[in-house]
């Protein structure tokens, strides 16, 4: 991993907000507050103004962006609205004037795995199809940071099955990033490389994903464990003896001095751990 | 390609330690011939919808112990100079299921005396 793409929120009366995105890495927000996620999205698209906030890509901190910065940023929000008489190939022909990474040869192949023709008016598609093409688009003059936002939204699992791979191929490309939120926590964690758990202005925390469901689990017990074993965050001190834990591997050496046999584990959902780390502020 | 593997999040070992063993039963069973290609570390991700930094540090840890070999550019390989005995890939695998029951013995508080009497117990039950 090179570098890391990081927005910085900064706050007079509050801590700074620092979120990290590695380069080479897929990173999913979560966050039940939509309007705090678009507000991310925004800012690092250059919708919103940066105002004290800061961003920091490639070695250099930016405050105000350049065009240049703009164009290595592509953004494909839930819902798009294009008052446009353009077909697809028009929009298309249009927008490669502005990005001089056009790539031909790729758009028209990845119009075709989505079924998207050329000749289509870009009014008349659907909601799901004209996020489809902002897709194809946006990855056509091949960005270095790409925002998705909920991008399962309104998809039939076929079309998300054939997103879903040309996310991870857009990913295969050298030194992409990738942020990401869905209301889908399941595609969040087949997808994420990391996860950052967000509650209005606090970050929550900010894991790799194996390292979350490798530390947090549900383990049923042979005896009754004590109050302070180290890592536990709920017990049921009724049989049959259930516990979670946030630190799996230090809570299964003391029950191992203590004795105490581990008879079974289980993984917590992302929705799960959420809930946790909401109840403890992270 | 698709390698075969088999992995849970539920399982009480970490996902990294998971995958590195069955990796390396692979290669050295023979499975994973000297020189095959193998998948890029993002689709190895998303076969075991696992996170890329898993599979590097699999692939990195492989390559340390001359498992693997990357080349600039072209992705990862099985050593395409590995010799695999059989009997050495024999000896290493009953190493590693002996060393887990003995970890188990470990974890269940049994002495040095109690594990050998019963490992001596059922090695009679299957050699004399």
């Amino acid at each position: 991993m090179s570098d890391c793409f990081t927005l910085t929120l900064k706050s007079n009366t509050k801590k700074n907000l620092v979120l990290e995105f590695p380069t080479e890495c897929i990173t999913a927000l979560v966050c039940p507050s939509e309007s705090k996620k678009a507000e991310i999205f925004e800012l690092i698209a250059g919708i919103k103004a940066l105002d004290k906030n800061e961003i920091h890509f490639q070695g250099r901190s930016i405050t105000k962006r350049s065009p240049q910065l703009l164009k290595q940023i592509g953004f494909v929000p839930e819902k798009i609205e294009v008052i446009s008489d353009r077909t697809v190939q028009q929009m298309a022909q249009f927008l490669a004037h502005l990005y001089s990474s056009w790539d031909w040869d790729y758009f028209e192949s990845s119009l075709q795995r989505f079924s998207l023709k050329p000749d289509q008016l870009i009014h008349e598609l659907s909601l799901a199809q004209l996020r489809l093409l902002w897709f194809v688009y946006t990855t056509t003059y091949n960005p270095s940071v790409l925002l998705l936002q909920n991008p399962t939204q309104d998809l039939d699992p076929l079309a998300w099955r054939i997103l879903r791979t040309e996310i991870l191929d857009f990913m295969e490309r050298p030194n992409k990033t990738l942020i990401f939120t869905d209301e889908n926590l399941r595609e969040i964690q087949r997808l994420a490389d990391f996860i950052v758990f967000m509650h209005d202005d606090t970050i929550l925390g900010h894991f790799e994903k194996d390292s979350l469901f490798d530390q947090w689990k549900t383990l049923w017990l042979n005896k009754k464990p004590p109050q302070n074993v180290s890592g536990i965050i709920s017990a049921s001190m009724s049989e049959p003896y259930q516990i979670v834990t946030s630190s799996f591997a230090q809570t299964q050496a003391t029950l191992n001095d203590l004795g105490i046999q581990i008879l079974s584990s289980g993984s917590l959902s992302l929705e799960e751990i959420y809930i946790y780390l909401s109840k403890t502020g992270g | 390609m698709h390698i075969p593997f088999k992995i849970s999040v539920d399982h009480p070992e970490p996902l990294y330690h998971q995958i590195k063993i069955q990796l390396k039963e692979f290669i050295l069973s023979g499975y994973l011939p000297p020189d095959t290609q193998l998948p890029s570390l993002r689709k190895l991700a998303k076969q075991l919808e696992c996170s890329v930094i898993t599979i590097r540090r699999v692939y990195a840890d492989l390559e340390q112990e001359n498992l693997l070999v990357s080349r600039q550019g072209k992705g990862t390989f099985v050593n395409p100079n590995l010799s695999i005995e059989s009997e050495v890939f024999a000896s290493a695998t009953i190493r590693d299921a002996f060393a887990s029951v003995f970890d188990q013995c470990i974890r269940m508080k049994l002495s040095k005396e109690e594990t050998r009497r019963i490992f001596s117990e059922v090695l009679a039950d299957y050699f004399e």
